[in-house]
This record gives C-alpha cells, structure tokens and sequence, in this order.
C-alpha cells in the first residue's frame, strides 16, 4: 500500500515538475525563434592585415599580454567562431584571459577568382604571410601555431616545411592518417566521382554541398537534435548554447574547387600525408621533420575525424617532447561542450606556460 | 512513465535505423552507383553549358568560360602584385640597412646629418660686401 502511494507520489511530482517547465520550455523556444544571435564571436579584436583570402587579426588583451604568442588557424569550411562562440563559451576568449597574446587567421568567402587557389597557395603564400605577419607584429622570433580539424592538418604541414618560424605545434581533432574507417574517409577512398570536371564544372565546392555531406554522415541526427533541443528546452543555457551552435552549424564557407580537389585526391584517396611522399610546389612535406614540441587533442566520439587519424600525428613527427590528450565528446563537443572544454582550455593554458617556462616533457600520454 | 516509454521506443527506432543505414551508406555498390549519379549530373550540366555558350556568344553576351578568364587574369595579377609588393619592402629594407651601415662607416656631425646647409659667417660675409 505504501509504495503504490510512493508510486502515485512521484508521478505527480514528476507531472508537476515537467507541467512547471512547460511554459519556460515554451519562452525560450519562442525567443530562439525570434531573437537574431548577434553577438557571437564577440572578444575584442584588431585587424593586422589582409592579404588574398586571409586576414590576420590580433585579440586585444584585458591585460597586457605577458605569456606567449599563439596563431590559431581554423578550419577552411567552416567559420572560425567555433573557437569563440560566445562569451563564457570561447577558447579564444580564455587564451586571451590568461595573458596570452592571440592572433587568428581567418580564410574569408572565397572571391570569384579563388576558383583557381591552390592549397599551395593556402599553405605557401596566405598562412605563410600569417605567420611572417604576426612574428612581425608581435616582434618574436617563433610562435605556437594552433590549428583546428582541416587547419591542424595545415599547421603540421607548414610546421614540416618551417620549423623555424614554429615554437610548438598545437592540433585539435587534425586528421593526418587518412587511412581510417571513418565514413568521409570511406566515401573518399572508394567514390569514383570525377575531381577533375566537378572543379571544371563547378569552380568553387559550394557549402550547401558540403554541409550535406557532413549531414548523411549521420542520417538520424537531425531529427536526435530536435529531440534533445525540446526535451532539454526549459533549460536556458542549453537553449543559448543551442542557438549559437545553429547560427555556426548553418554559416559555411565554400572550398575552392582546385584545392579541394588536391586535398581529397592526394590526402584522401593516396593517403600522401602520411606516407611521407606529399608535396606542395615541388616540396617534400615530411612529418618527420618536425622536432618542436607538440600537443595533439583528439575526441573520442569524433565520427568526422576519428581519433586513429588524428593520433598518428604524435607517431609521425620526431619531436622529444610530445603530448597527446584524450578529450570526450566529438568533433565539436570537444570545443563547446561545458565538461570537456574546460580540459582543452586548461591543457592548452598548460602546455603554453610550460613552453613559456622551458619546461619539456617526455612522451605523455594521459 | 508515459514520457520514458514515449522516449525509449524513440531511440529505439532511431538506433535501428542507424543500424540499417549506416552499412547501406558503406556499401561499394550504393557508392558506385552515387559516383554514376554524379558523374552523369556533371557530364550534363557541361552539356548545358556548351549549349548555353552558344546561344551567349550569338548574343554577344560573355559565356561562363569568358568570365573564367577574367578571373583566372585577375587570380595572376593579384598574385603578381603580391610579389611586387614584398620585392619592394625587401629593397626598402636593404636600403635602410645600407643607410645604417653607411652612417656607422662615415659618421657625420649632427648638423650635416640633419641637412642643415652652413651658412656663411659675418665676418666673410663683411669681407665680401
């Protein structure tokens, strides 16, 4: 008799409970509709300079910046804001807190003449000219370059062909292997689209072709992230969180057609990068070439990159001080997810004073 | 108990679809065919575009391979540009370095540095007049 009552006590107060987050749910819903984001990406920045698709932007320290220099380089296809969502969500803004001095590379919408730029031209002239350009402004000799998923891969390779220029190379969910049984892979290695006349024909890849790509990765997803947003939707700071990730999710960039043609056929599909034998006008980019120190973030859950490919950074390069942390959640989780972006601000803060101190680790694991 | 239920036959039915879609998005033949589908859909819209090129060019209107010119020339010059740009810099650098070597091997007194002309002194300017 007892635990029916208890059995009829819960449910009530679990009725009452969600009865109660209803109308919340209802408002936040409704403002999400309604209210426009507009202040995403939202820590004070300058800009250094521009040069073809890349502009080089200095975040202005709250206090004078003490500790190191960083170049974060993101992504081609995607917005950069990822890394500074919004405040209290933002890498860039913790970096930045901590005293560090933060340049960012951001590659700009393609203009009709990058139908013709080359990834050489990407890595070679316009983050090339990034890197000269914050060693100027920032009067150092070396910087840590950090480089999100498709920038990662691009800050090794130009870490391979400059070491000089590089402090210590820094890669968040990069993929090196292309030898993974991750789907892009997959559909990568055993498609026989013709690469040559979809860059003829079409010029530039257009976001909206890529963005569907990303969405049959996962077929259901669209309709689990309804789901979550109405089940989690009186909960306010997961439907601002929510908003702020639609706005980034629908804000692409498109990829020049030579350069995604180059990226997929020689990365991809020959798997160049890491076998030692890509090239980039007519230079060997050899991983091994690498001796700075370098941090290598994977997530677990990554279906994009999975960890095994972003791993193989730590196996390829022949530097004597190398970390490698295991982040949770995936591809993007592990930069806006509460729990685990907290562990990649306070390993990379970490890594930069440790660098900044002289401090080298042996091979670390965690 | 209503809602968990509602919720664990969602999932249900959502990971069984996974289940069943993500060998299908793996299979060689469901790529091949997706590969056949795009390769046709590209050979057609180049079909389209000569098509649209002639009737263009009747017109006197520049097709889409005139245009890719033009930018193609545009994508060159912004490059050369670049390099002019950087050419310049590394000469005014030289420059200013030859200066400072120059200044370092030949020291001048401050006057002659900042260009100030001597002027004659009264006294010879007296003998003069």
């Amino acid at each position: 008799m007892d635990s029916l009552y208890s059995v009829g006590k819960s449910i009530l107060s679990r009725t009452r409970e969600n009865l109660s987050r209803y109308p919340r749910g209802m408002k936040n819903l409704f403002s999400m509709v309604t209210n426009e984001v507009n202040d995403y990406a939202s820590t004070p920045r300058q800009l250094v300079g521009k040069s073809g698709r890349a502009s080089l932007y200095r975040y202005v320290p709250e206090v004078e910046a003490t500790h190191e220099t960083v170049l974060i380089i993101p992504s081609l296809i995607n917005r950069y804001y990822i890394l500074d969502l919004y405040p209290g969500c933002s890498l860039i803004e913790s970096l930045v807190e901590n005293g560090h001095e933060v340049y960012l590379l951001e590659w700009l919408d393609p203009r009709p003449q990058d139908i013709f730029a080359t990834l050489e031209d990407h890595i070679l002239e316009w983050m090339n000219w990034a890197v000269d350009k914050t060693l100027e402004d920032a009067h150092t000799s070396n910087i840590h370059l950090f480089g999100q998923c498709m920038g990662g891969t691009f800050s090794a390779i130009y870490t391979a062909l400059f070491q000089h220029k590089v402090k210590s190379l820094v890669t968040l969910t990069a993929p090196v292997d292309f030898r993974d049984d991750g789907l892009l892979s997959t559909w990568a290695r055993e498609s026989q689209v013709n690469m040559d006349m979809m860059q003829q024909q079409w010029g530039m890849i257009h976001h909206e072709f890529l963005q569907q790509s990303f969405k049959i990765l996962k077929p259901t997803g669209v309709i689990r992230k309804w789901e979550t947003l109405f089940s989690n939707s009186w909960r306010d700071e997961f439907v601002q969180k929510f908003t702020y990730m639609e706005k980034w999710i629908n804000d692409n960039v498109s990829f020049p057609g030579k350069t995604y043609s180059k990226y997929i056929s020689d990365l991809y599909r020959d798997n160049m990068l890491a076998s030692g034998t890509f090239t980039l006008s007519g230079k060997q980019v050899d991983l091994s070439n690498i001796t700075c120190p370098v941090l290598c973030f994977t997530a677990n859950g990554d279906d994009i990159v999975p960890p095994p490919s972003a791993e193989m950074l730590v196996e390829l390069v022949k530097s004597k001080n190398v970390k490698h942390v295991k982040l949770g959640g995936g591809h993007i989780g592990c930069v806006v997810s509460g729990k685990h972006q907290k562990i990649l601000w306070s390993e990379f803060d970490e890594w930069l004073l440790d660098n900044h101190k002289g401090v080298v680790n042996d091979f670390v694991t965690q | 108990m209503i809602l968990s239920l509602n919720k664990k036959i969602f999932d249900f039915t959502l990971n069984t679809t996974d289940k069943i879609v993500q060998p299908i998005l793996r299979d060689k033949t469901y790529l091949r065919m997706n590969s056949f589908q795009m390769n046709t859909l590209l050979a057609v819209q180049k079909l389209v575009e000569v098509h649209t090129s002639k009737i263009l060019k009747g017109m006197n209107i520049p097709t889409e391979k005139a245009l890719k010119g033009l930018y193609q020339t545009i994508y060159e010059i912004e490059f050369q540009n670049a390099a002019l740009i950087k050419k310049v810099n590394d000469l005014e650098r030289k420059l200013i370095e030859l200066d400072i070597k120059l200044t370092k091997e030949f020291p001048l007194t401050p006057k002659k540095r900042a260009g100030v002309i001597k002027k004659p002194s009264i006294k010879s300017q007296s003998a003069t007049n």
